[in-house]
Order: C-alpha cells, then structure tokens, then sequence
C-alpha cells in the first residue's frame, strides 16, 4: 500500500514539472510557419 | 530619506485603495476615445467589405479611398494609440504608486493634442482632400491641413512619452537598486519606441508640409517613404509590444498561476526595443535604389524579431502548462481542458495568441525578397494586418478591457457581461477568420490590394476572386457586430455596472525564481545600441538617395 502511495506521488510530481506540452506547443508554432513557407515557396517557384 | 517614505507610503495606499479618481479618470479618457474610434473605424471598414466583395456600390461623397483613409486613421492611428496610453498610464498609476500631478498635467495635454490633431487630419480626409490612406505616400498629396493634424498628433505621443519616462525616473530615484516593476518596464519599452520611431515620421511630415503648401516644388519619394516606415515598422512592434505586456503580466494571474521568469521577460523587451526599427525597409523590399545588402540587413533585423516573438510562445505555453498541471491537467494536450476557457479575461488574449501563430508564419515569409513577390501589394498583405493588428492585438485589448475598464471605474466584472464578453470573442474570431482568410487566398490568386471594386473589364481571373470576397463581406459583417458587443460592454462597464472593487491583476513570480541581475536595468545601453543600429540601418541608404536623389516629385491627387 504505501509502495504504491509513494508511486502515485512520483506521477503526481513527474506530472507537473514536465514540458512536453510545452515543446509540442511550441513545434506546432514551428510546423507552422515551415508549413506557410513551404506554400508561398512552392507558389513562388511555380509562378516564376 | 522623506521623499522616499511620502512615495513608499502612496505605493501602499495605491494599491490597497486602487487607482487614484484624477489617474483613472485619464485611462477612462483615453480608452473611451479607443473604443468610439473602433465604433466608427468598424463601420467605415463594413463598408468598405462590402464594396470590395461587389455588394455595395459606393456614393461618390464617400468614395472607396475616402473611406479606407478614414478606417486606417480611425483603427491604426486612433484606437491602436490611445488604447496603449490609457492602459500603460493605469499601469503606471498602479506599480509606481499614482502619477505625479506634472505627469498628470502632461497626459491631458498629450490627449487634447491628440484629439485637436485628429479633428485637424480628419478635416481635408471628409472634405475628399486627403484620400491618401494612413501611410500618405507621395507623391500623393493630401490637403496641408492633414499634414498640421499629424504634427499634433506626434507632439502629443512624445508628451506622453516624456511624462512616462518623468514618473519611472522619479521612480528609480526614490527605489535605488531596485528592478522597475515588470509592467512599468514594458511601459518604459513602448514609450522608448514611441518616442525613437516617431522621430523618422515627424521629419517626414515638416519634408511634406512645405511642399502640400508648394512653399517647395518637388519631394524626393525615396526619402519619405524610407522616413515613414522607420516609423511605421516600430509602430507595428509597439503594438505587438503592448499586447504581449499583457500576456507576460496579466494572463498568468487570470489563469491562476504566476510569471514564468522575470529575466526572460526583460531581456524580450530589450531585444524588442534595440531591434525594432531597423526593419522599416522589409516593407519596400521590391522598392528600387536600395542596395541588396542594406535591404538584407533589414529583413535580417525583421527576422530577428522572430527570436523574442518565439521565445515569447515558449514563456506562454510554459505557464500555461505549469498551471494547468497544478490544477491536475495530464497528458501531452490534455492539461489545455484545465485552462479557463469560461474566463473571457483568458479567452479572448489566448485567441490573439493563437492568432499570431499564423500571423507570424505570414510575417517571416512575406519578408523574404523572393517570396514576398507571391504576395507584394496583393490583399494577402491586409489579410496578414488583420490577423496581426485586428486579431492578435485588438483581441488582447479587449481581453484586458473586462478587467481595467471595471478596474478604473470602481465597478466589476458581471457574470453577464463576461457571458456576452465569451460570445463577442467568438463571433469576432469567426469575423476575422473569415475575411482575414478570404483576404489571404484572393490575395495569393492575385487580387491587389488598396483598390475598389473592379471586374478589370470582365477579366476571368479578376471574376474567380468574386465567391471568396463574398466570404471577406460576411467576415466584415461579423465583425461589426462584435464591434457593437465589445463597445457596448466597455461603456457598461464604464458607466452602469455594479459597484464594487476589481483587482488589477499582476502576476507574481514563481517562488523559487532566480533573482534577475540588475543590468537589465541599464536604459541608457538599451537606447545607445537602439540608435547604433538605427545608424547603421539608415545613415548610409538615406545619404544615397539624398546625394544620388532622382528627379523629385510634385503633387499628385490620384483620386
């Protein structure tokens, strides 16, 4: 029983110092704008 | 030693009785000439939606150009500015313990000269003297008396500048060794840029003067325009300045949490400050006798703007999820449904976040020589200043209004009115994607911007921009009745809603927060390696087209 409490308070611990939706958040920022340059590139590139 | 126990002691009353009646009474000021600018600027760019989209046919006493002159001073020189003031000048009042009553003097002047200066302006644009739209390139040549309007118009910002700087420096007197509080440092941020990028604009406009009057015949074209963007430039960065003040400061305490790190937060306003006006030329990337390299030290600049901006999402999204995840959110997107999307204090700023992802995205490319010919004068370019200025940071100033407007009014927040608050953020999010979209596909199929209605005598390529524009016409709709929303809940707030006491709500830092070193402080360095750059962004270009100057213009009325 108090294994499995001191578990749940590593998660509980693990869980609010991590930054991985941080960094998902912020490489969907990124996608974004190599998703837009990608297109005008491929716009650009069409048209001259 | 008295000194600093009188102000220490108004510090303490400021923030336990809040803001003084003779300094919130600026704020209200300001913000009501912010919101009854949004009123009229919203209906005049109603209508130009609906013309642009083949609906509506203009009158001839109200002409396309006209109207899209009145709508650009109305929201870009108007709200924008007086919207920024009020509620630095609150922040102000609030962390640097009440306005000294000179600066107090020196605000009403700044806002009457404001005001004599737009009725100037306003003038010769409603006479038909002055179609020459907000940035007044020649040679188009508007009536003098609008050139007039916009000296007063600059005198007033650099008295507010200066009555800002007056109070954080009799501030840092009072608190040696002490950091300025975080949103009097950005204040000190927007008005340092105010100050420093109207400088370019102000010379422009005594260059024109003389020759709207015909004192002198001819303008060197190059210069101006050079001039006006050195200026216009830093005034998009102020606002983007202003609206992520917000963010850094406010939003962390509305959602629960506290500020991420203080020394990243002043380090984004230095960068922000020296970097800002060196990008004027990326807005006349294709304009010709500037040298290659001079054109590439600008879009270098511009893009390095996109540092702080990216470490500014790093900062957000990391509260956010530190917040969420206190309050028990898991998973790698799930900690999102603890935020409090209920609060429009939140919503709508996070939406205005949001926004600037692809706003952004559009801002680096169009910057870039080759690819901003996809876009160049198309309306993908109003598209991308909507999403930017209408969405990122209009969006913010509302979301801030549903707490200062109560705030300085010494009334609260209703569950009503922020229920009203959560339908005019969506109703203005599904405007602006709409017509910003719309502006943004026509544009990349061609459609210029900057003109009225036209088939091109019944060009096929002209009509297949028609189905979208119709899009832009519902999206400008839309808005307008947001704007109605949004103006009704300020004034309600203003004027009618209950009495009571609302927080100004600065975040803290975190507890363990590593203490931020003082040379952050060093004002002086930040403007001295402002204006390096300035020099070596503009000195050589603008001694080129002056000392190799073309045959210069007379005046032009195009309209």
């Amino acid at each position: 029983m108090a294994e499995s409490n001191v578990k749940q308070n590593e998660e509980v611990v693990e869980e609010s110092s991590t930054i991985k939706g941080t960094i998902f958040s912020v490489a969907v920022v990124g996608g974004v704008i190599l998703v837009t340059y990608l297109l005008i590139y491929g716009l650009y590139m069409t048209r001259i | 030693m008295e000194a600093l126990k009188s102000y220490d002691w108004k510090d303490k009353a400021n923030k336990a009785l809040g803001i003084s009646q003779e300094d919130a009474r600026i704020t209200k000021s300001y913000l009501s000439v912010a919101f009854i600018a949004i009123l009229f600027g919203g209906l005049l760019g109603l209508l130009q939606g609906m013309n642009r989209a083949g609906i509506l046919e203009l009158p001839v006493w109200a002409n396309y150009y006209k109207v899209l002159t009145a709508h650009g001073l109305l929201l870009v020189v108007v709200l924008s500015a007086f919207f920024t003031i009020g509620y630095f000048y609150a922040g102000l009042s609030h962390t640097l313990g009440g306005l000294l009553p000179k600066v107090r003097k020196m605000a009403w002047i700044g806002f009457w000269m404001k005001i004599f200066g737009f009725v100037l302006a306003v003038i010769p644009v409603l006479q038909g003297d002055a179609s020459v739209m907000y940035t007044f390139y020649p040679p188009m040549a508007a009536a003098p008396m609008f050139y007039i309007g916009l000296v007063f118009i600059v005198l007033g910002v650099w008295m507010l500048a200066f009555g800002a700087f007056i109070n954080v420096a009799n501030w840092r007197k009072n608190h040696k060794g002490q950091h300025i509080p975080i949103f009097s440092f950005f204040a000190t941020g927007v008005f340092v840029l105010l100050f420093f990028g109207s400088l370019p604009v102000a010379i422009e406009v005594f260059y024109i003067i003389p020759w709207a009057f015909g004192w002198i015949e001819t303008i060197n074209v190059m210069v101006s325009r050079t001039l006006f963007w050195a200026f216009g430039h830093t005034l998009v960065n102020i606002w983007y300045l202003t609206a992520i003040s917000a963010w850094y400061v406010f939003i962390p305490k509305i959602i629960g949490g506290k500020r991420w790190s203080d020394l990243l937060t002043r380090v984004v306003v230095i960068a922000l400050v020296i970097m800002n006006i060196t990008g004027g030329f990326h807005h006349q990337i294709v304009d010709p006798g500037i040298s290659e390299s001079v054109k590439y030290m600008h879009v270098f600049m511009s893009l390095a703007i996109g540092f702080p901006s990216l470490m500014t999402a790093y900062a957000m999204f990391a509260v956010f999820e530190k917040t969420a995840r206190k309050k028990g959110g898991k998973g790698l997107v799930g900690w999102y449904k603890k935020m409090p999307w209920g609060d429009v204090r939140f919503l709508a700023p996070f939406i205005a976040m949001a926004a600037f992802i692809p706003a952004g995205a559009g801002g680096i490319v169009q910057s870039t020589n080759q690819l901003n010919q996809v876009v160049h004068n198309s309306m993908w370019v109003v598209g991308h200043f909507h999403l930017t200025l209408g969405m990122t940071v209009v969006m913010t100033f509302f979301g801030v209004s549903y707490w200062l407007v109560p705030y300085v009014s010494g009334r609260v927040l209703t569950p009503k009115i922020n229920k009203l608050g959560i339908i005019q953020t969506i109703v203005w999010t599904v405007g602006m994607v709409l017509m910003s979209g719309a502006m943004h596909w026509v544009g990349l199929l061609g459609s210029p911007r900057r003109t009225s209605y036209s088939t091109y005598f019944d060009n096929a390529t002209a009509l297949s921009w028609d189905p979208y524009l119709f899009f832009l016409a519902i999206g400008g709709t839309l808005l307008m009745i947001g704007v109605l929303l949004q103006v009704y809940a300020v004034f309600y707030m203003m004027f009618f809603a209950p009495k009571g006491e609302t927080e100004f709500p600065m975040a803290e830092e975190e507890e363990d927060a590593t203490p931020t070193p003082m040379w952050t402080e060093r004002w002086g360095l930040w403007i001295v390696l402002m204006l390096t750059l300035v020099s070596m962004a503009y000195v050589i270009p603008l001694v080129d087209f002056i000392v190799n100057a073309p045959p210069g213009s007379p005046p032009f009325k195009t309209w």
